[in-house]
């Protein structure tokens, strides 16, 4: 156990942030707790819990120790159960500083480590002070770098985001929603009658001030009338839902700037709490490129990333899958070649898959249409024929607009696909991140003599864009696969 | 072998509801030194299928008779039944077709009686293999072939249903190649 360099420990303030995180993994179970027991010594309750998780965070503190050694560092934690783990400085893939205001104020801060093991961060250090964090980088990253490296100046960045844009991404992405639809499956889990009618009440309140409004200007209560309290009550919905995206986006990204730092790429944001994420560019497996809809009226691009293992899910750890939030469409190659510079950008061409498959398309279609449709009948009779046939029309077209759309690219470095009609979005894997090839027939597929190639990587995200091109020949989507394999043979698989 | 194979193939064609044996499909484009899973792997299947339909038809019995509702046994058994139909037939379609193969690249597997698929281990994407055999294989001498990648859809491939020995095999060759090719 005993080694001849120093034994690092956390800052004396650790407890504190131990503790906050403690109870925010608590919170849930405590609040459920008190929900449910109402007896009259609850209190007594919380308070042991508060001792118990307090006492808890002190322990963890004192029992914590990592040691920078040679090649690699040695985190050992626990008091009974004594837990030594030793993390190669090679194989950490990322780096990550965590700032809270908090910390701030205390000039601490939270730093995670990152492997190819997947799951949660290898190390977590809660927390140190700023000199022994520029200690570690300077372990972590080569030794040839020098202590001195200076905080990165936005010049020399490879991208940062305006307000401008942030406000953008807000728009685009609407992240709003999906936090409204989480509030709102929250609320329902303590809805009774009392803040049922709460909501209702002020719902009832906000129409009725929508109503005066627009009775004010004299309307007739006709059909007039009616679409004009729907479309003010649209428009101010999406106005509302933009508002809370845009401050989210603003809060996540505020003065995000992307650093090329040799072959690392560096990331630091946040508005209140502040992060940075390091990330070694060989270790991207795949990058996408998003271009939604929106993201076309407003002519930008998201790019995200895929590293090895690292951190899949978003609360376990920072996670730098969005390397870039949002960027004109104009600086795409540009982007591309300063994340990617071994890859010829601009020689992609894509190859159609078959245009058939739109047939096979529109079938899947007109069974979603069918059921998803079906609620109209119970609304109106006639309203599920008329559903059908606009979703039979939009169906139509979105059937011929996939396959003319999608499409891939196969070349000596890497092998792409794009699909998407609304969401459109282009993926990379560069050929020696591959690991299984797999050609799949389904029955349709063989009535046509189609199959679909898929090739997986590690870190994929479950539900994530991948390699996965339908509607294949079976002899091209063969040929591909060989094309693959051949390529990869002999090259070794590197993290 | 191969003309063993072959025959085995041709049988495969006729099977499929008499369609033209010039139709190109996953099937039809097998390597001549495609192996088929042991036999034995059948019967491992039924009897694991048998067991599990008996489960089925138990509970539902104890329950009825705790309930003394008769009604919930027939259901039971009904349903154990079923299951046990479709796990028999399904065993033996599921064997006719899947197989695996060695070539240069790595280790094929093709599975899958409706959705098929051919999946492609390479070699120097192998991170680790497991061989493993469970209490019933163990009595007919069978085995499991489990490849680990890197990926994570395919972060486990398993060959399931062949010789204990040939899993052996299989395994090492996987090793040896892996290594060799890791310059």
């Amino acid at each position: 156990m005993q080694s001849e360099v120093q034994a690092n420990r956390l800052h004396k303030i650790s407890p504190l942030f131990i503790l906050f995180e403690n109870i925010k993994k608590l919170i849930f179970p405590i609040v459920l707790a008190l929900f449910s027991t109402r007896s009259s010594s609850w209190e007594w309750f919380a308070l042991g819990f508060a001792l118990i998780i307090s006492l808890g965070a002190i322990i963890q503190y004192r029992f914590y120790r990592y040691w920078l050694e040679g090649d690699k560092i040695r985190v050992q934690e626990g008091i009974f159960f004594r837990n030594v783990r030793q993390v190669p400085y090679k194989k950490i893939q990322n780096l990550n500083l965590v700032q809270s205001p908090l910390h701030r104020l205390f000039g601490v801060v939270k730093v995670q480590l990152e492997s190819a093991s997947g799951g949660k961060p290898e190390a977590v250090i809660n927390v140190i002070d700023m000199q022994a964090v520029k200690v570690l980088k300077h372990k972590i990253n080569d030794e040839e770098e020098q202590l001195n490296e200076e905080v990165a100046q936005p010049k020399d960045s490879i991208l940062s985001l305006s307000f401008g844009e942030i406000v953008r991404y807000g728009m685009i992405t609407n992240r709003g929603l999906v936090a409204v639809a989480i509030f709102f499956g929250f609320i329902m889990q303590f809805m009774d009658d009392q803040i049922e009618r709460l909501i209702t009440n002020y719902i009832s309140q906000f129409t009725q001030w929508i109503d005066g409004l627009v009775s004010s200007i004299e309307f007739e209560n006709g059909w007039l009338y009616y679409t004009l309290i729907t479309i003010i009550g649209v428009v101010s919905a999406i106005i509302a839902l933009w508002l809370l995206s845009i401050a989210m986006a603003l809060l996540k990204f505020h003065g995000f700037v992307l650093v090329k730092n040799k072959d690392k790429l560096q990331a630091t944001m946040g508005l209140l709490t502040r992060l940075q994420a390091t990330i070694p560019m060989t270790r991207i497996q795949t990058l996408t490129i998003h271009e939604s809809l929106l993201h076309r009226w407003f002519k930008r691009i998201g790019i995200t990333i895929e590293t090895a293992g690292g951190v899949n899910n978003e609360q376990q750890g920072v996670s730098m899958k969005q390397v870039v939030p949002v960027a004109p469409n104009g600086m795409r190659h540009e982007l591309l070649k300063e994340i990617q510079g071994d890859v010829d950008w601009e020689a992609i061409e894509w190859q159609p898959i078959n245009q058939k498959g739109w047939r096979r398309v529109l079938k899947v279609m007109v069974l979603i249409g069918l059921v998803i449709t079906a609620p109209l009948a119970l609304w109106n009779l006639y309203a599920y024929p008329i559903g059908f046939v606009i979703w039979l029309i939009y169906s139509v077209y979105y059937s011929k607009a996939y396959v003319k759309g999608a499409g891939y690219h196969i070349n000596g470095q890497l092998v792409a696909f794009k699909d998407g009609v609304i969401f459109t979005k282009y993926t990379f894997v560069r050929l020696p991140k591959t690991q299984t090839i797999t050609v799949k027939e389904s029955p349709f597929d063989r009535r046509h003599g189609m199959a679909s190639l898929v090739i997986d990587t590690a870190g994929a995200m479950v539900g994530a864009h991948h390699i996965n091109i339908p509607y294949l020949d079976l002899g091209v989507a063969i040929a591909i696969k060989d094309r693959i394999s051949d390529n990869i043979k002999g090259t070794k698989f590197n993290w | 072998m191969s003309s063993e194979q072959e025959q085995q193939q041709e049988a495969q064609q006729t099977n499929e509801q008499g369609q033209p044996e010039q139709q190109d499909n996953l099937i039809s484009r097998l390597p001549e030194s495609s192996q088929r899973l042991h036999p034995d792997s059948i019967k491992v299947s039924r009897i694991t299928v048998a067991f599990v339909s008996l489960i089925i038809m138990l509970v539902p019995t104890v329950v009825a008779l705790l309930s003394e509702s008769y009604l919930i046994i027939a259901i039971g058994v009904a349903a154990g039944l079923i299951v046990f139909t479709i796990g028999f037939i399904w065993a033996k379609k599921s064997y006719d077709y899947t197989w695996y193969w060695l070539a240069d690249e790595g280790l094929y597997i093709q599975s899958g009686v409706w959705w098929r698929k051919k999946t492609l281990i390479p070699f120097n994407r192998v991170q680790h293999t497991d061989v493993a055999q469970g209490p019933l294989e163990r009595k007919y001498e069978l085995g499991k072939l489990v490849t680990h990648t890197a990926g994570t859809r395919d972060a486990s491939v398993s060959l399931d249903g062949i010789l204990l020995d040939t899993a052996h095999e299989l395994r090492s060759v996987l090793q040896e190649e892996g290594e060799s090719d890791a310059v």
